[in-house]
């Protein structure tokens, strides 16, 4: 597992702020292998391996990615598991998950506005 | 499946009021979003008068006191899409998963939402919330980027600026939020310099002994306007108080922002010039998330802007939709140790819900209540001063509220 992703706050008194340790485990991002803490959600892991761009916007295709990372905005709504428009910033990382983005530049589809609904 | 008590968000609200209902034998479901639960207790972690907080430590104190009550349950990953009044109850439906849950007594302890700060690219990759880096960070242990900005005086702009700089990440500084055009709401540069006010006391001791300098308009707009350019040392990165963001730059992902000085009218002079970061967290403020309180039809406090409105609400968490009770910053934006002890507050509200007592727990409600105004005097932060007004004018709405007969 690469580290460079990962840091590590420091508390006031030099403990750890959490007496959990993490358990890593694979999953597979647009078909690769990206390593992840059990549990943690998936724009998190994929954020620490490095991938920036979850997504693109359906009407403009301009990358998107994660933005208030609590599930409130969903802009980094991705295909999980076989599922659309799955909050990335709340789904926990399993192993093996299939986790890809949605929307690729150049498959839209959108003529008008009403085609959108 | 069916539930005494449904409490909606397991953060410090939630979590205390269930510990409460867990006590005094309440069949109780907490339901959150998140696959973690503590709410944003999990991120914080900041200095205060009773030394620091970490809340991630508060919250699995919680957890550990609530495992000990096997009427209390938890279910994570579930997000309420509906609250609907049915036999004398709620049925509350969950958006992705199956079934309902009829409950006689709902406590919405959703806690709050940020407000952004739109300025142009804001949707590149690398833009995020400044609660989004501090869950990143503080949370998930993973680096935001390596070089980042904070942009906007919001409260949580200090406390992620300490966190992100202590593990090692750069930060080109904290800097005003564009001030025009779709950010408007933020207010005039005066009233981001008067949010200052609230944080000196985080700074370093030189800033401390500046407070009675900066307590006047007058001088807090020359200190802020006459600011050198690179910024005042604080919490291991510099405040520019002069210097607004005025877009971000890049084609896949954030490459830098552009930044132009400011003057004492918060008027943009000069060239703009552009500084590389790969992260840039907006810091606009918090606002509650009182939807699903709206959605039960309880009466609500509305506002202008939208960024203040909140459920009416009584001593104990009542709203005005019977069995609907609410807790934490759903009530508007304070700290965790406010919203536990509403949390405690609204369990006493449930409790007398489910037995049709008015009166009982007299002495819980007046040791909670009390602990209420301690967390309040005890506050590190005061997130938004507009709050106690708002408070006070809930409280006599509350008490001049029409009766049903």
């Amino acid at each position: 597992m690469s580290s460079e992703g990962r840091l590590e706050i420091p508390t006031p008194d030099g403990e750890s702020q959490s007496n959990r340790k993490k358990t890593f485990v694979t999953f597979y991002f647009e078909g690769e292998a990206v390593s992840g803490a059990l549990g943690e959600p998936v724009a998190m892991s994929l954020w620490a391996a490095g991938h920036r761009t979850l997504g693109w916007n359906e009407e403009t295709g301009r990358p998107r990615s994660l933005f208030c990372g609590i599930g409130h905005c969903f802009e980094c709504r991705m295909e999980i598991d076989g599922k659309r428009d799955q909050r990335s910033c709340l789904y926990p990382v399993r192993e093996g998950l299939d986790v890809r983005r949605q929307s690729k530049p150049g498959a839209l589809a959108i003529v008008d506005g009403m085609t959108r609904l | 499946m069916r539930t005494e008590a449904l409490i909606i968000g397991a953060g410090p609200a939630g979590l205390s009021a269930a510990i409460e209902l867990g006590q005094r034998g309440i069949e109780t479901l907490v339901v959150d979003e998140y696959p973690v639960p503590g709410g944003r207790l999990l991120g914080q972690m900041y200095q205060s008068q009773s030394g620091w907080w970490i809340g991630r430590r508060v919250a699995e104190d919680l957890l550990e006191r609530l495992g000990r009550f096997p009427n209390v349950h938890l279910m994570l990953e579930t997000s309420v899409s509906g609250l609907a009044h049915a036999g004398g109850g709620w049925t509350a439906t969950f958006s992705q998963r199956a079934g309902t849950v009829d409950a006689q007594a709902v406590l919405i302890a959703t806690g709050a939402t940020e407000v952004p700060i739109p300025l142009p690219n804001w949707t590149l990759p690398g833009v995020m919330t400044v609660g989004a880096a501090q869950t990143m960070a503080n949370v998930h242990g993973v680096r935001p980027g390596e070089r980042g900005i904070i942009i906007g005086f919001g409260a949580l702009a200090f406390a992620v600026a300490d966190e992100l700089t202590r593990a090692g990440v750069d930060l080109a500084g904290i800097v005003l939020p564009p001030l025009q055009g779709p950010s408007q709401w933020l207010g005039t540069v005066q009233d981001q310099w008067r949010r200052l006010r609230d944080v000196v006391h985080l700074g370093p001791r030189w800033a401390r002994a500046a407070t009675p300098l900066v307590a006047s308009d007058f001088w807090l707009e020359r200190v802020m306007a006459g600011a050198p350019q690179k910024g005042i040392p604080a919490l291991g990165t510099v405040l520019r108080p002069n210097v607004a963001a005025i877009a971000m730059a890049g084609e896949e992902a954030v490459s830098g922002v552009w930044l132009q000085r400011v003057d004492r009218r918060g008027t943009l002079v000069g060239e703009p010039w552009h500084e590389a970061v790969d992260f840039a967290c907006l810091s606009g403020g918090l606002r509650p998330v009182p939807d699903l309180a709206a959605a039960t039809g309880a009466a609500m406090k509305s506002s202008r802007s939208g960024l203040h409105d909140v459920p009416i609400f009584g001593p104990v968490g009542e709203t005005t939709a019977p069995g609907i009770f609410a807790a934490g910053n759903v009530l508007g934006i304070e700290g965790a140790p406010v919203a536990m002890a509403q949390g405690q507050l609204a369990s006493i509200g449930v409790l007398r819900h489910l037995s049709g007592n008015p009166t009982e727990w007299a002495a819980e409600q007046a040791a909670f209540s009390r602990a209420l105004e301690v967390a309040r005097e005890r506050a590190p932060l005061v997130f938004d001063r507009a709050w106690s007004q708002i408070h006070e004018e809930i409280r006599q709405a509350w008490t001049n509220r029409p009766k049903e007969g």
